[in-house]
């Protein structure tokens, strides 16, 4: 699992979303799938997801208060991820290699929670 | 169990008890239509939050248990009308956003009402850093909901409630009763800031539902 830290910029994504409505999921350079959630007004959007191994999930945080996506200890699945608190116009990306259900929350605010489960 | 927990417990059991009780408080904001409907209803759930709330305190610390466990309830009941009014004009996303981080706060004003009776220097102190820090946690909600309203203005207007109701919850302490309900009014007229600004703040972001 990796784990990628970046700042906002308005670039492509920002353009496409503005012409097409919210994306759910992009395809990098590489190929890869990346999957968006939003942070806004204290809520993951969407607060639950469904990908696959390899996949990427990105989260972007619009609140001007700093945030985290955080793994549930005791999962199904078989690894463990934690963002770290990152503020409005930042975004953070984990890669999940492994199958499994992730339930995840916010450390600064632990009634912020969401779901990833991967497919292999 | 500590005395915190005791506290806590109680608190939420009657929490849930009249969450129950009031399950019927979504229809009490469908009669907000204008700004004007919006601004009194606003007004009222939040002066009725500081009365609750010192009531519940205030019974706590004469250690009324049965008392303080109705009081608790109501007030509670009156933080999921604040929910649905935030749900009314947000969405269910932000109802279910706003309660719980509206309940943090009220946790903390039960700390500090805690570490006052027991004399717990160090838990007042707690209690206050965890209520200035949730000022700036509120703040950020609403300007994330409603950029017409700056956080940190936001947040310094929490801070002010903070001071203003633990104010009311030293004089029940030192059993002040007279002084006690003078802050408890200062303390529910302050909240008439907050509720003027989220108010108007909302109207002016959604002008054709609540313009009239």
């Amino acid at each position: 699992m990796t784990l990628r830290t970046h700042s906002l910029l308005p670039g492509l994504l920002i353009t496409v979303s503005i012409l097409t409505g919210p994306v759910a999921a992009i395809a990098d350079a590489s190929g890869n799938t990346v999957h968006q959630i939003e942070i806004s007004v204290f809520q993951f959007q969407p607060d639950t997801l469904d990908i696959t191994v390899g996949d990427t999930v990105r989260w972007t945080n619009r609140d001007g208060i700093r945030h985290s996506a955080t793994a549930e200890s005791g999962g199904v699945g078989g690894q463990a991820f934690d963002t770290g608190l990152f503020g409005k116009g930042e975004m953070q990306e984990v890669t999940f290699s492994e199958p499994g259900t992730y339930s995840y929350f916010c450390t600064r605010h632990p009634s912020m929670t969401g779901m990833i489960t991967v497919s292999g | 169990m500590r005395p915190t927990n005791i506290l806590r417990n109680t608190v939420f059991s009657g929490m849930t008890a009249f969450a129950i009780a009031f399950g019927g408080t979504a229809a009490q904001a469908d009669h907000i239509k204008t700004g004007a409907d919006l601004r009194v209803a606003v007004n009222l759930l939040l002066a009725e939050h500081v009365n609750l709330a010192a009531s519940a305190t205030g019974w706590a610390m004469q250690g009324m248990n049965t008392q303080f466990t109705a009081a608790a309830g109501a007030l509670d009941a009156n933080s999921v009308s604040l929910a649905n009014a935030i749900g009314l004009v947000y969405g269910d996303g932000a109802k279910d956003a706003f309660l719980p981080l509206w309940r943090k706060h009220i946790g903390f004003f039960v700390d500090y009402t805690t570490a006052t009776a027991t004399q717990d220097g160090a838990g007042r102190s707690a209690a206050v850093d965890a209520l200035m820090g949730y000022a700036e946690d509120f703040g950020a909600f609403l300007n994330a909901a409603n950029p017409n309203l700056p956080a940190d203005a936001v947040a310094s207007l929490v801070r002010e409630h903070a001071v203003t109701l633990t104010a009311a919850i030293d004089a029940q302490a030192n059993q002040d009763w007279p002084m006690a309900y003078e802050l408890q009014a200062k303390a529910a007229a302050h909240m008439q800031m907050i509720s003027d600004a989220l108010a108007g703040a909302i109207v002016m972001q959604f002008p054709e539902k609540f313009g009239s």
